[in-house]
């Protein structure tokens, strides 16, 4: 009973070790050095870039083998390290292009590269969670630092509005969460996915509570990933924080969420996959339309790419509710693709900016490809592949995502959710219609940061350049979704 | 003799629960409400659970309480027109009071009783063998050593969002600085000019 963590167990949590330690020496650092003065805040950005480099460097210097460690209340796979690393190069690139927008905005306090390098952690935790206590605990230490990013931007009302919407929603959310996992601990007596999957839910023998326990379970990961019908707070949320959090909101904390999803799923709950097969097609269908529709009237492209987001990851969503390899597969490559166009569009959002005032009506957007055709073709390569136009890397993605859903035998439902990528291919493409096509009485040329503009270059390269190198990095997720699928 | 501590503590926490909800002045509520604490607290030893006797102490008779003893105090709330409704609003506190209670009852009728029933039971630490703060420590700093650690980091988290969300810097603060004051000398805090006369500074 007395004996401690070996040396083993360490290793396996090594990146949030790190990452932890790196934030304590962070807050009396920040304190002690004037952390909201003007002139410090980038280098607290650069000291919180460099310690989620190291991060990423302890996370893939460390053993790539699958491991459970302390007491079986954490695991690591190839999968895990992949979304780990996805994670953390999201985020040194969101915390790269907030830098501009920070200036403008006067959020000069420490705290915000703090608070995101703490939901940094969370997520880390929350991915490598073998336990729902290790999840939940993930899951909270990832959201507590969200909520208040959300609302980082005291003077405004919209700021605070979101921030208070984002946490009573989110608290309700955690609140399923935690009813179902003690319902569920109540019927099996343990709540770690190993020993949930070793034959702990029998199929035979599945009880009402039983389900309403995993559906509450599921809602709850439903809402962090603003799937409809729990996707009320995301628009609202997504327009009133700053925008560069809104960047960050958009992509870190949906892979993680995705990463568990596919745990709970797949690991947890494999053996009773027909409980939930189809409540998670039905969410990932209804949030396709949802997005679809929800994003047609929208003025400002923040609660556009709210909706965007709601209907990418319903896509997932019907991936994942495949059940098997394939839909696996398919949801990886979608998460990623979504993760490298979202950054491209936000760090276009992000620097579009005229005398100190961000634009974020679509309407402001008029004759950009005139003054600025550089951040007009960026914009539109992005956009193109978001509305799923051959050969970009979006087309690939909802085409490997449609192609698993139809191999798996449901014509039907690819059928309907191409009905709603078509819909949804409306609003992005009249965006470029408006970059394109309308005039504008005032043009005005944006100045930005070289690093914004190399981090938009290259995005937009490579969902152009895609489809040279798919092969490859289908074969790569084939790879690392192989950890999961026993 | 346990039977005489028992009826003792819980007559007392029943009476003075009752008090709680009957007693006119709020800070008198208060009181009893500590009061309540402290008898729950003397049914925890009974029971042999000290650890959550001390934690229901520290916690809610440190805490909890004192916090309403402020909140009444600092608030000023007139609670003679919150008790004005109280007529109306009896037949719904009673009903909510029937649900509950009826709700006690069936989940007593429908539950199976014995350590063999629970789910897991092979977890449970044997009563006789070992207190239960030293059978926390054991586990919480070993088994979940992780968890523990997370949640710390959560606290961490929730404090400093409060310090982001309410501090405010604000401007034109007059602050004394000590080591300003000592430090200053007559070069820099005075000004010897030659005024000619008749035109001022």
């Amino acid at each position: 009973m007395n004996s401690v963590s070996n040396i083993s167990d360490l290793s396996i949590a090594l990146p949030e070790i790190f990452l932890s330690l790196w934030l304590l020496i962070f807050i009396p650092l920040g304190v002690y050095s004037g952390g909201n003065k003007l002139n410090r805040q980038s280098y607290f950005s650069i000291f919180s870039i460099i310690g989620l480099l190291g991060t990423l460097f302890f996370l893939l210097m460390g053993d790539h083998r699958a491991s459970l460690g302390f007491y079986d209340l954490v695991v690591t796979d190839k999968l895990i390290i992949y979304l780990k690393a996805l994670i953390l190069f999201a985020a040194i690139i969101v915390l790269i292009i907030s830098e501009r927008y920070r200036s403008i905005e006067n959020l000069y306090i420490f705290e915000y590269p703090l608070l995101i390098l703490f939901s940094i952690l969370g997520m880390l935790v929350m991915l490598s969670s073998n336990n729902f206590i290790t999840l939940y605990l993930g899951l909270e230490l990832q959201s507590l630092a969200l909520y208040v990013l959300a609302a980082a931007k005291k003077d405004s009302l919209k700021s605070s509005e979101a921030g208070l919407k984002y946490f009573i929603l989110g608290a309700l959310a955690s609140g399923f969460f935690l009813f179902g996992v003690s319902l569920l601990f109540g019927i099996t007596g343990t709540t770690s996915f190993t020993i949930l999957s070793f034959n702990y839910l029998n199929p035979n023998e599945v009880s009402l509570l039983l389900i309403f326990s995993i559906i509450l379970i599921i809602s709850s990961i439903a809402f962090k990933l603003s799937i409809a019908p729990f996707h009320m707070w995301t628009p609202d949320v997504y327009e009133g924080a700053p925008t560069s959090i809104t960047a960050y909101f958009a992509i870190v904390p949906k892979i993680a969420a995705i990463g568990v999803l596919m745990r709970i799923l797949y690991i947890a709950f494999i053996d009773i996959n027909f409980i939930w097969l189809q409540l998670v097609l039905v969410l990932g269908l209804l949030s396709i339309f949802v997005g679809a529709f929800g994003a047609l009237l929208q003025k400002n492209i923040k609660r556009l790419l709210a909706y965007s987001a709601i209907s990418n990851i319903g896509y997932i969503f019907l991936a994942l509710s495949l059940g098997n390899q394939l839909g696996l597969e398919s949801s990886l490559l979608y998460i990623t693709i979504y993760a490298i166009s979202s950054i491209g569009v936000f760090t276009f959002i992000l620097s579009m900016e005229k005398d100190n005032i961000m634009l974020e009506n679509i309407s402001s957007y008029a004759g950009l490809s005139k003054s600025n055709p550089f951040y007009a073709v960026c914009l539109g390569i992005l956009l193109l592949s978001m509305a799923g136009l051959p050969p970009l890397a979006g087309f690939i993605a909802k085409f490997y995502v449609f192609k698993a859903v139809i191999t798996s035998g449901y014509l039907l439902t690819a059928i309907i959710g191409i009905i709603g990528s078509v819909i949804s291919a409306y609003y992005y493409l009249n965006i470029i219609k408006v970059m394109y096509l309308d005039d504008s009485d005032e043009s005005f040329i944006v100045e930005s940061k070289v690093s914004m503009k190399i981090i938009l270059f290259t995005s937009s390269l490579f969902i152009l350049t895609f489809i040279i190198f798919a092969d490859n990095i289908i074969n790569f997720m084939t790879y690392i979704s192989r950890a999961i699928i026993l | 003799m346990l039977p005489v501590f028992f009826y003792l503590f819980s007559i007392i926490a029943i009476f003075s629960a009752i008090m709680v909800i009957t007693t006119k002045n709020p800070v008198h509520s208060v009181f009893f409400l500590i009061l309540t604490f402290f008898n729950s607290t003397g049914l925890f030893v009974l029971m042999g659970a000290e650890f959550l006797a001390m934690l229901l102490l520290v916690v809610y008779v440190g805490a909890v309480a004192v916090l309403f003893l402020f909140v009444i105090m600092m608030l000023n709330i007139d609670f003679s027109s919150l008790r004005a409704g109280m007529i109306k609003n009896a037949p719904l506190g009673l009903l909510i009071g029937a649900v509950l209670l009826g709700e006690i009852i069936f989940s007593f009728i429908g539950m199976k009783y014995g350590i063999s029933e629970i789910p897991g039971n092979e977890l449970f630490v044997k009563l006789s063998e070992i207190e239960n703060t030293r059978a926390l420590g054991n586990v919480i700093y070993t088994d979940y050593i992780y968890l523990f650690q997370c949640a710390g980091l959560i606290l961490l988290v929730a404090m400093i969002g409060a310090i982001v969300l309410t501090h405010r810097r604000r401007e034109n603060v007059k602050k004394q600085d000590a080591v300003k004051q000592t430090l200053r000398d007559k070069s820099d805090s005075i000004e010897v000019s030659k005024v000619e006369i008749g035109k001022g500074v």
